[in-house]
């Protein structure tokens, strides 16, 4: 019996060894492979498998945490209360008023026989359900291909701010990987100018460069989206330069202040964007054809 | 039969522990347990070590599996090297439960360490977050308050009839 255990024991150190070349092997393959191929297969099964566990247990967790946390602020709510009364009435005006130009648009269009895209129905709206991991930002969220999302898709967070994209879908869920952890930089405008940012280690901060540039950026200029981008539609604002920035040669590099919060969003709008699958509109039409007035082109990442 | 049952039964506690860490844990932002770096150190506890080494392979690729932009094999890595130490030195953590709070503390130090090394060496450095320094702090503080509450318990669910104390 002993020197079956003694036996059992000693090959603790060629597991131990094999298991670690087996992660290696994973890594190397998984590295090569881009995440693609028969890893990208059983990623989408494992999220299949644990998102709707996330799901119900967000569904007990969340409404009792949210007790909790009402419960813990209940000395402001009078106050909160009355605040909202006071916006609620304000919005109802300022609705009156939109519905009202809305309905003159509509004899405008009617009148010059325009076909408007809805931007409302390229968006989807979906509860962030997990963060699996404690170290990094990604998270799943409760909306997947069944809903439309798809791979690739922007996601915004409710002010319509750049939060990142989706990065893996199963039918009803998807993992959002935020902009300060994408390796992809994301092309952007500021100030007249296209820029490429991308993510810095250990920081909530993104890294700024611009290379063809013709003037000093100045901190507080606004980032969006660029119309070169081919992960994002443009024009969505994405975060503001946060110090001043002088031209080196032709190029200037600085440091960009994310507006969206991704570590503490509880709802994000997944922006069905190409409508096209495959394929990525560049230009600025807001209405359906004439069709010379855009060009399409492959969507590359 | 028996030492299989108990993989799938640590291999479930991973499982629960990873979803009860996305859901719940997200919520708070000072307390920020890697509850599966806890079931492993606590499978090292009761379980033999080819077992318990499996079970850190397993529940990292699980882990692996959850995070979509991680890189496969990082935490599968990381968790068998983490079951390796706490097997090598788990007669550290049979002193009581503040004890093992202190084991499964150093091993979660250990294993966040080794994380952000391997993971910067393979390019996984953004994948990381932007929280990695504080968290450096807080995940081994976190599993030293939860770990020394459920040490003891775990293992006990483990395997009812070893009769191993932390």
């Amino acid at each position: 019996m002993m020197i079956d255990r003694e036996s059992r024991r000693d090959r603790t150190l060629p597991t131990f060894i094999t298991l670690v070349v087996l992660a290696f092997l994973m890594m190397t393959f998984d590295v090569r492979l881009s995440g693609g191929g028969l890893s990208r297969g059983i990623r989408s099964g494992a999220l299949g498998v644990i998102a709707p566990l996330q799901n119900l247990a967000a569904t007990v967790i969340d409404p009792v945490a949210d007790l909790g946390d009402t419960l813990a602020g209940l000395a402001t709510l009078r106050a909160e209360n009355l605040a909202l009364r006071q916006e609620v009435a304000r919005l109802q005006a300022e609705l009156a008023g939109s519905q009202d130009l809305m309905a003159r648009l509509q004899v405008l269009e009617e009148l010059n026989d325009l076909e408007v895209i809805d931007a409302e129905t390229a968006q989807v709206a979906a509860n962030v359900i997990g963060r699996p991991d404690p170290f990094g930002a990604s998270f799943i969220i409760d909306k997947g291909s069944d809903d439309g999302v798809a791979l690739g898709h922007p996601v915004a967070d409710p002010f319509g701010y750049v939060v990142g994209k989706v990065v893996e879908v199963s039918p009803s869920n998807a993992t959002v990987v935020p902009i300060t952890q994408d390796r992809e930089a994301v092309t952007v405008l500021v100030d007249g100018q296209v820029g490429t940012l991308a993510s810095r280690f250990g920081s909530d901060f993104l890294d700024l460069e611009v290379f063809d540039a013709v003037e000093p950026l100045q901190a507080g200029d606004l980032v969006v989206t660029s119309s070169v981008s081919l992960t994002f539609p443009q024009g969505l604002p994405v975060g503001e330069v946060t110090e001043d920035a002088g031209l080196e040669g032709t190029s200037i590099s600085t440091s960009v202040r994310l507006f969206a919060d991704p570590d503490s969003l509880r709802v994000v709008v997944v922006i069905t964007w190409p409508p096209e699958p495959g394929e990525v509109v560049i230009g600025t039409t807001t209405t359906a054809p004439p069709a010379s007035s855009s060009t399409t082109t492959s969507a590359g990442g | 039969m028996r030492s299989s049952r108990s993989v799938v039964l640590a291999l479930l506690m991973a499982l629960v522990g990873l979803v009860v860490q996305a859901t719940l844990f997200r919520r708070f932002n000072w307390l920020t347990p890697d509850l599966v770096v806890l079931v492993v150190c606590t499978s090292a506890l009761t379980l033999h070590p080819t077992s318990a080494l499996l079970v850190g392979f397993l529940a990292g690729a699980m882990v692996d599996l959850s995070i979509a932009s991680s890189v496969l094999g990082l935490r599968a890595l990381v968790y068998t090297v983490v079951a390796y130490l706490a097997v090598r030195t788990r007669t550290r953590a049979e002193s009581g439960f503040l004890a093992a709070g202190v084991w499964i503390a150093l091993l979660t130090a250990a294993s966040v360490v080794l994380l952000l090394v391997v993971g910067i060496t393979f390019g996984q450095s953004g994948e990381l977050g932007s929280q990695i320094v504080p968290r450096l702090v807080q995940v081994p503080l976190s599993n030293f308050l939860i770990g020394s509450l459920l040490a003891i318990p775990l293992t006990r669910l483990l395997q009812p009839g070893r009769g191993v104390t932390v």
